[in-house]
């Protein structure tokens, strides 16, 4: 297995690269940091593990192992979320795309040569997120450098009239999509099929609430500042050339992006740099030519998300009606595609996805593997304990949930928990204070995460642990390390 | 601690491996600092267009992973 493919695999699972593009398009600038950060921190993390000592303390730990085994279910779990929110968005049930991914995942466990394939998967996962960008640049007859400049000099996302949602109607609520919208200019809203739907309207300081039961063709005006809502299943249709709800409300407000979040940009790269720091394993010392195959390949997955995400923007601006979903990147909705064979190009996507998660699935096995020197690495082709785990992922993927905020909760945990020891490994006679420290990391980060649901709302830098608790976790549990190694000395 | 590398046809250079060790994670922070950095800049410097694209998007997309890519592969030891 090359190692720019098992570093690819093991940082970049689909509910990440695909998220880039989701963020990218849907906050700009932040959108864009988001992806330096994917782009950056396993560079970081490489140079700083290529300067430690292979770590020895924590091989005969059983903390680190079953650590790692949670980030590892958190991050199968958002690619099964994901999975099934493709699914739905494609039309099949959600539990389909579950399944397939799963079961795929489950096969390649059974299979001891797995490893062999990732290279080949994520040759398909690569082909697989190439042509459709290229055939997309190719329809549209504009390079992504000017693309981007008629993107950002929009003076709004309209509604296109090849959108789904235009014509012939479409549910809005396939895959995660949102359960309302918020108007800003006047809109006819037509029932495609039978429908109720829940009217808040604010008129001054006088609010109105009213419900309306449509029949297939029936039509009800929104004024700007109406709010929309509508129970699962009900088919609607927008109309052409009408300012998308939820959309930025011009292309130079998605260049410039929104100020003052700059707590929250912080947090998110401490907690990506952890976690990075976390799953590279810090024993590697990769070659000069090894790193720059790894850095290549990161910056090719970045490069495509950002193109991607403005291509969509120029082409499917619909992607952005009631906020961005990233299975709605898998394929977007209205981008105009070749025809004739060119007509299985938008299945590209989904087949890169698939191919990529069968990769990671293998190679975040392999890592954990790693972990367990004394047992030979069989941790990593145990089926009982990983078919377990795969299917209580599988079955937790039913309920939908955000694929990139678990992403995000994975890497916080490895943030929290491995980082430290991992960047300032402990001799293996005091290697019980790597389980302490990742202890006092884990308990902390768990009190916040659970005191953030209870607060939210609290914005900025008073906020800054409550959304990212690896912020605090993480240099908990590092202090711990210190005195530690302090305690040693004296 | 000397070490030294070799770049191609390039004169073997000797350096401080403590100096370097410290210096590539660092220039990759700073790196990726620059960012925020840039689009707080007063008078929203960060959205003047050079070339079709703005400079914060410029560095953003184009800068950082090309620097990042040369200070993670050229400092590599």
């Amino acid at each position: 297995m090359t190692f720019a493919a098992r570093t690819l695999a093991l940082w970049l699972t689909p509910a990440a690269w695909l998220a880039l593009p989701a963020l990218v398009l849907e906050s700009g600038p932040d959108g864009l940091w988001v992806g330096l950060l994917l782009l950056v921190a396993p560079l970081l993390a490489l140079a700083a593990a290529g300067e430690q000592a292979p770590a020895s303390s924590s091989r005969h730990e059983l903390f680190p192992v079953v650590t790692f085994l949670l980030v590892v279910a958190l991050v199968l779990w958002a690619n099964l979320v994901l999975a099934g929110d493709v699914a739905a968005w494609l039309g099949w049930p959600r539990w389909r795309g579950i399944a397939v991914a799963a079961g795929g995942a489950w096969l390649l466990l059974v299979w001891r040569g797995a490893a062999r394939l990732v290279p080949s998967l994520l040759l398909i996962a690569g082909c697989g997120l190439a042509v459709p960008l290229l055939a997309l640049g190719y329809e549209a007859d504009i390079g992504p450098l000017a693309a981007w400049g008629r993107v950002a000099s929009l003076p709004a996302f309209r509604l296109p009239a090849s959108s789904p949602w235009v014509d012939p109607g479409r549910e809005l609520r396939a895959g995660r999509g949102p359960t309302s919208l918020l108007f800003e200019e006047e809109h006819r809203v037509t029932a495609a099929g039978p429908a109720q739907l829940h009217i808040r309207a604010v008129d001054g300081a006088r609010v109105t609430e009213n419900d309306w039961d449509l029949r297939p063709g029936d039509t009800v005006t929104l004024r700007s500042g109406d709010e929309l809502r509508w129970p699962a299943g009900a088919r609607l249709r927008f109309e052409v050339g009408k300012t998308v709800p939820g959309a930025p409300s011009s292309g130079i407000a998605w260049a410039d992006g929104r100020r003052g979040d700059s707590a929250k940009r912080w947090g998110l790269l401490l907690t990506l740099l952890g976690g990075a720091i976390a799953l590279v394993d810090a024993g590697t010392r990769p070659t000069r030519r090894q790193m720059a195959g790894a850095g290549a390949a990161l910056i090719l997955v970045f490069g495509w998300g950002v193109i991607w995400a403005v291509y969509c923007a120029l082409g499917a601006p619909d992607l952005f009606l009631g906020g961005v979903a990233i299975e709605r990147l898998a394929r977007p909705p209205s981008l105009g595609w070749p025809t004739g064979v060119g007509r299985i190009v938008p299945l590209l996507l989904p087949v890169a996805a698939l191919a990529s998660f069968l990769a990671s699935s293998v190679v975040l096995r392999e890592r954990i593997g790693g972990l367990d020197v004394t047992g030979g690495g069989e941790i990593g082709h145990d089926v009982g304990l990983w078919s377990a785990i795969i299917g209580a992922t599988a079955l937790a993927s039913l309920w939908p949930a955000e694929p990139w905020m678990l992403i995000v909760v994975a890497l916080g945990l490895a943030a929290s928990t491995l980082a430290p020891a991992a960047l300032w490994p402990l001799p293996s006679e005091r290697a019980r204070w790597a389980t302490v420290s990742g202890l006092v990391g884990l308990g902390i980060f768990a009190a916040l995460a659970l005191a953030g649901q209870w607060t939210r709302g609290v914005e900025g830098w008073a906020g800054l642990p409550l959304a990212y608790p690896a912020v605090v976790a993480a240099p908990a549990a590092a202090l711990v390390l210190r005195l530690a190694r302090r305690a040693r000395r004296g | 601690m000397l070490d030294d590398v070799t770049l191609g046809h390039f004169t073997p250079i000797c350096y401080d491996a403590t100096v370097v060790r410290l210096t590539r994670p660092v220039l990759l922070l700073v790196l990726l600092a620059g960012f925020p950095l840039l689009a707080l800049l007063p008078s929203e410097a960060g959205s003047i267009r050079v070339a079709g694209l703005s400079l914060l998007w410029w560095y953003g997309a184009v800068a950082v992973p090309a620097l990042a890519w040369l200070i993670a592969v050229v400092l590599h030891r």
